[in-house]
């Protein structure tokens, strides 16, 4: 059809896998280096900061209703001082999707394929992507929409499979002395679900508003109960000491269930295959957020927005290849997360008081 | 012409004229009205200088040589009885009832004229079409191209003495074989009836299983050359009319010597004609024609091709089989499960095995991999190379059995058999695993109702094997996410290849996808935009299936 939108169901799946991506791997080890046991409370309190972050946010899309992030930035505060507040979420977008695409490869290789070169991995999934961001938006819905499925079924099938290795009094003492720590860790927590504000270069294409916004509130709860969960049943399988030196602990997750049926001997190297899905996924939509903040940033005309797809392929890896070491990776991870913070509750508030006070002015007149 | 197989087909059902003529929109009307002019003058050879005279003679020969005066061009003059005028026929011996040509043309006007006709009939001519010939379709013509393009679709042309018009005459021949049964897709409990290459019989067979006012033939004429009939059928108060218009446009657009079969058709008005998965669906079944009617899709027919094409397809459109409504609606899901299954198979079990095996073989239960590397011991090949090499050879195989007559097809399959089964082992060329997973491979193409698109998954099999082999099963999910987003991007007259897949909405995906239990099917698939959403009332209690 001429006139195709994306329903209320994609804008959900597209909210859930801007913020569930490689970071699902993760959440257990970071959290609990900060909090030990209590890392699940700082999260849940990270998942409402989300919400407080989120619905203003809303708010500012809504008096924009065809307009996309980068292009509401440019009419709210100017040609010149809109790019100044445009580059950090620049920044922030395209170091996201370079670090997670290294992350990712690094824990492909650790656990999938140990022979192949990241970079031959970084590439192949950056091209794949640019494939999709090639083709239009709905394209992308579709294909999300197919690997939705998947992505969650791996993620319960995980969770229920641990279920049997679980010891539940590791979680214990729950908040014993160290209020303070949870207390803190809240930023952190909140630091992995960067990506809710990549909703805005999808808003404008829903069918129904409405019910989109609706969905898009629905969808933030969908990450923040799959961190929840995994970050439990990861601190009951393994308990908290240990999971500070375990890296990638989802991925060891699944190494330690003992599959009865013995079908498949390395039950973590076919879920790799399956987070594939997953990462896949958020890179795509962080690569679309990205192709748009380069063309709105440079005023680059639609036509040549091939070009910008083009210039990605070879940004990104190179991006994604910069640290030296998986050591690096991990601490650049952490410093671009670091930014969410300054643009969730820095750039945002204030472009949606400015933007608020704008459209009062104008009704005014 | 055209007008003579609209008035035909309109016959069949009532206040069907008004639906062909009528009421269809402006802009198509427009298009089909230039197309009628276009397809009413002969490509390549020029009429124009030539005219009818008053001459008998002179019409006869004329038209005679234009056709370059073949022999099987018959002319015969006669005089019209008590008079002396002269009158004369001509037609094309083979594509025309000779006994229509003589009972209902001839012989009125050679033995019974003397009852009607006075000698100076002033409205002689008015009097012969009104009250003489006893054909079912008359018309008057002036123009030789006219007379020509009948004349080669086995109509008559009658020409008077001393008039510059004539009469084309209906008197086609419809030769072609019997209704016979659908060789491409048996069913067990469905119909046994397949369309044949007449387009009269395969639309008889549509309107004996609808019988709705509301069904539309819109007929077309295609090709520089062949000027065959192309006719467009839906269900008008069903089909979403863009598309319609979309498939008209598209058939009154193309500008082709001409298409022999309904598949050629299909590559020509497809959406993209690269795509290696097909865009319309082939069927040889009146049964299936009708439920993609009733579905609001589309069908086309074409004269000379026993099949129908049917669009807007999806992917999942394709893995349905006629048999799916004919069992119980469990039954029918695991079925069509099965087919899924089979098409995953056929695509990438090779493609799997390599990967697993060659790249990660700790991904398998350890007595399996020892079992695997004791098969494979002392092979000369690795396990890409193997497969290719049984892929190549079950191709060809494939290719044989089509080609080879069916007297001759057992001995590829005994030959093929035994060759590749046992020999290739014993020889030590192939493992047996690799027979095994070729096997099952051929065995999951079979499932798929729909041919071309087994042959897509052939295509992108061996591109998955390399992929395998160079990169594991990182490569092989890497290449099924690239055929997911080219899936994704593939439309069908509008359509998405991937709906009712993405985007969800569940009542498409429980009728397309699994059961056909009756409380799911009340509502038409949405993703075909029809018009009239509802298929039947809701399921009540004790009727049998709602609860």
């Amino acid at each position: 059809m001429e006139n195709e939108k994306l329903t209320t169901s994609q804008i959900f799946v597209i909210t859930v896998f801007s913020i569930l991506g490689v970071d699902v791997l993760v959440v257990p080890h970071n959290m609990v280096t900060l909090v030990d046991q209590d890392a699940w409370i700082s999260l849940i309190l990270g998942g409402l900061l989300l919400y407080i972050g989120a619905i203003p946010f809303l708010y500012l899309l809504n008096l924009y209703p065809d307009k996309d992030l980068p292009q509401i930035i440019l009419q709210v505060a100017g040609k010149w001082l809109g790019r100044i507040l445009l580059l950090p979420i620049i920044i922030f977008v395209v170091m996201y999707a370079g670090m997670s695409t290294r992350l990712f490869a690094q824990a492909l290789k650790l656990f999938l394929v140990d022979k192949t070169p990241i970079w031959i991995m970084v590439i192949l999934l950056v091209i794949v992507a640019a494939y999709v961001v090639y083709k239009d938006v709905h394209t992308m819905g579709a294909v999300l929409d197919i690997l939705f499925p998947i992505s969650i079924v791996t993620l319960i099938i995980l969770i229920v499979l641990s279920l049997q290795n679980i010891e539940p009094d590791r979680i214990k003492p729950i908040l014993f002395r160290n209020t303070k720590n949870v207390l803190k860790a809240i930023i952190p927590g909140f630091y992995h679900f960067a990506g809710f504000g990549a909703i805005s270069y999808f808003l404008r294409y829903a069918a129904n508003r409405k019910s989109a916004c609706k969905s898009y509130l629905l969808g933030l709860g969908v990450p923040v109960f799959f961190y929840v969960v995994t970050t439990v049943i990861c601190i009951m399988v393994f308990g908290a000491p240990p999971l500070k030196v375990i890296v990638y602990p989802t991925l060891n997750l699944s190494k330690s269930i003992e599959f009865e049926a013995a079908i498949l001997d390395r039950l973590e190297s076919f879920m790799a295959v399956f987070w594939i899905s997953l990462v896949f996924s958020s890179l795509v939509l962080f690569y679309y957020s990205s192709v748009r903040n380069f063309s709105e940033f440079f005023s680059i005309p639609g036509k040549y927005t091939k070009y910008v797809i083009l210039a990605h392929i070879l940004m990104l890896p190179i991006i994604a290849l910069l640290p030296p070491s998986s050591l690096y990776v991990f601490e650049l991870h952490d410093k671009v997360k670091y930014m969410e913070v300054l643009i969730g509750f820095g750039i945002f508030p204030i472009v949606t008081v400015w933007a608020a006070i704008k459209k009062k002015r104008g009704m005014q007149q | 012409m055209l007008n003579i197989l609209r008035k035909w087909l309109s016959k069949g059902g009532r206040g069907e004229k008004q639906n062909t003529e009528g009421e269809e929109n402006k802009d198509n009307q427009q298009s089909q009205k230039n197309q009628t002019q276009n397809n009413q003058t002969i490509y390549g050879q020029k009429y124009q200088n030539i005219k009818l005279t008053r001459n008998l003679q002179d019409n006869i020969t004329n038209i005679k040589n234009a056709m370059n005066n073949n022999f099987d061009i018959k002319a015969k003059e006669f005089r019209l009885r008590g008079q002396e005028i002269y009158a004369g026929v001509i037609y094309i011996e083979n594509i025309a009832n000779e006994d229509t040509v003589l009972q209902h043309i001839v012989n009125p006007l050679m033995i019974e004229s003397s009852l009607i006709i006075d000698r100076d009939d002033p409205i002689l001519f008015k009097t012969i079409i009104e009250s003489m010939v006893t054909a079912e379709y008359v018309k008057v013509v002036e123009s030789i191209d006219e007379i020509i393009l009948a004349l080669m679709s086995g109509d008559t042309f009658l020409c008077i003495q001393g008039y510059e018009k004539g009469f084309i005459i209906s008197t086609r021949k419809y030769v072609g074989r019997q209704v016979g049964e659908p060789i491409l897709e048996p069913s067990v409990q469905g119909s046994q009836e397949g369309f044949t290459e007449t387009i009269r019989d395969n639309v008889g067979l549509i309107r004996r299983r609808l019988r709705d006012p509301n069904l539309v033939f819109s007929v077309h004429q295609l090709g520089r050359r062949t000027k065959l009939e192309v006719v467009v059928i839906y269900i008008k108060d069903i089909a979403d009319q863009n598309i319609v218009n979309d498939v008209i446009k598209r058939i009154n657009a193309l500008d082709i010597e001409g298409v022999q079969s309904a598949a050629q058709l299909g590559l020509h008005i497809t959406d993209s004609p690269n795509s290696i998965f097909p865009l319309f669906q082939l069927t040889e079944r009146p049964d299936r024609t009708v439920r993609g009617l009733m579905e609001g899709r589309v069908a086309i027919l074409i004269e000379g091709g026993a099949r129908a094409l049917l669009v807007p397809v999806t992917l999942p459109l394709m893995v349905q089989s006629v048999d799916d409504y004919c069992e119980n609606w469990i039954i029918a899901s695991i079925l069509r499960l099965s087919r899924y299954v089979g098409l995953f198979v056929s695509a990438f079990l090779p493609a799997i095995y390599i990967a697993v095996t060659s790249h990660h073989p700790g991904m398998l239960p350890n007595v399996l991999v020892l079992t695997i590397a004791g098969s494979r011991a002392g092979m000369p090949f690795p396990a890409i190379m193997e497969a290719i090499l049984m892929e190549v050879t079950i191709a060809m195989l494939q290719e044989a059995s089509i080609r080879l007559p069916r007297v001759v097809g057992q001995t590829v399959s005994i030959v093929g058999g035994l060759v590749i089964g046992q020999a290739a082992v014993q020889a030590g060329i192939v493992g047996p695993i690799m027979v095994i997973i070729t096997a099952l491979t051929a065995i999951g193409s079979f499932t798929i109702p729909d041919y071309s698109l087994s042959l897509a998954t052939r295509a992108i099999r061996i591109p998955f094997m390399i992929l395998a082999s160079t990169l594991g099963i990182f490569g092989v999910s890497m290449g099924m996410l690239l055929l997911l987003i080219y899936i994704a991007d593939l439309k069908s007259f509008g359509v998405r290849y991937i709906r009712p897949l993405s985007p969800y909405r569940s009542s498409d995906l429980r009728q397309i996808l699994v059961s056909s239990k009756k409380s799911s099917m009340i509502e038409r698939p949405i993703f075909l935009n029809p018009q009239d959403k509802q298929k039947q009332s809701e399921a009540k209690k004790g009727d049998g299936y709602g609860k």
